[in-house]
């Protein structure tokens, strides 16, 4: 009886000291370092793409010192056979952009709805000063529309594996349809 | 004889003002009062040919020309920091960019300031 707990008691102990030792370690890294973990699109490509583009941006004719015009930003498309998140990709050129202070950003067409219901409800509330509620008919609409896509070449043998990303970007004139601005980045990930 | 040991105590002291003067030219690159270059560890034959400052319309650009003088491609990352008047560093931190060179190869970089508020620039690179 005594013999079958300890044996009982020595296996536990093993399998503890087993499941102990094939845990992982958790550690926390740079986020703006270079993150080769796999060969998908990674926080790094999405970093340089909002960095490039934004800088683009910021030395073209559209942005004149004190000017900020008033852009509205749509979702980059993608067009690749992967899943991106770019709406991670808009996002971060929006905020790279609005941190830099040379243009302005008007609500874009997902934000829309909950302008509108904001309006509406401090409008149609009773709760609010009515001398401090947002007015009707206020909005100012965009005299640039920023849009984008992002492609890729995919190639792959039993060995190597090579994705060439390219981000392309645009900003529309409104009223008058023209292209204002456009740029490009290039990635290229090797996989061996 | 003494007034020779004079003569040769102030074409010293010309010659060290010369030098300081020379020195704080040579450190001023083309704009960027600084415009510093840092190696992130060990690069071995990595060279920065050039640095040259830019503003354009008050937006301060950066060209970095860097040599690869191994014989073998090298894959480093790079980035910029910008300051501002005080030599307060600007915004958050770059992000690191991935840069390719092959062998003997001479590249040129390019860095945008993130505003109209940077005026100076440091460059730094690693493996």
């Amino acid at each position: 009886m005594f013999q079958r707990a300890y044996v009982l008691r020595v296996a536990l102990l093993i399998v503890f000291s087993m499941v102990l030792g094939c845990s992982k370690s958790v550690r926390y890294g740079d986020p703006k370092g270079i993150e080769t973990v796999s060969i998908e699109f990674g926080s790094t490509d999405l970093q340089k793409v909002a960095e490039e583009m934004t800088r683009s941006l910021l030395v073209s004719q559209l942005v004149v010192e004190g000017n900020r015009p008033l852009i509205t930003v749509q979702d980059v498309k993608n067009l690749t056979s992967e899943y991106i998140d770019t709406r991670a990709i808009t996002d971060s050129i929006r905020t790279e952009l609005a941190r830099s202070g040379v243009v302005r950003f008007v609500v874009d067409e997902e934000a829309m709805a909950q302008q509108v219901s904001e309006l509406d409800r401090q409008q149609e509330g009773e709760y609010y000063d009515q001398e401090m509620i947002a007015e009707k008919g206020k909005m100012l609409g965009a005299a640039y529309r920023l849009e984008g896509s992002i492609r890729s070449i995919v190639k792959q043998n039993s060995d190597v594996k090579d994705v060439h990303y390219k981000v392309n970007l645009q900003v529309w004139e409104i009223r008058t349809g023209i292209l204002e601005w456009s740029d490009e980045t290039d990635i290229r990930k090797i996989r061996d | 004889m003494r007034s020779w040991f004079k003569q040769l105590r102030y074409l010293s002291a010309l010659g060290f003002l010369l030098f300081l003067v020379s020195c704080s030219f040579m450190s001023k690159k083309n704009g960027c009062p600084n415009g510093d270059v840092v190696f992130v560890g060990d690069l071995g034959d990595i060279e920065i040919v050039k640095v040259s400052c830019i503003p354009k319309d008050g937006i301060l650009r950066v060209l970095v020309e860097i040599k690869n003088d191994d014989d073998k491609e090298r894959s480093l990352a790079y980035r910029f920091d910008w300051f501002d008047e005080e030599g307060v560093v600007l915004g958050r931190e770059e992000a690191w960019k991935p840069v390719y060179l092959y062998p003997k190869e001479v590249k040129t970089i390019r860095g945008t300031a993130p505003n109209w508020l940077a005026t100076d620039t440091k460059f730094l690179i690693k493996e």
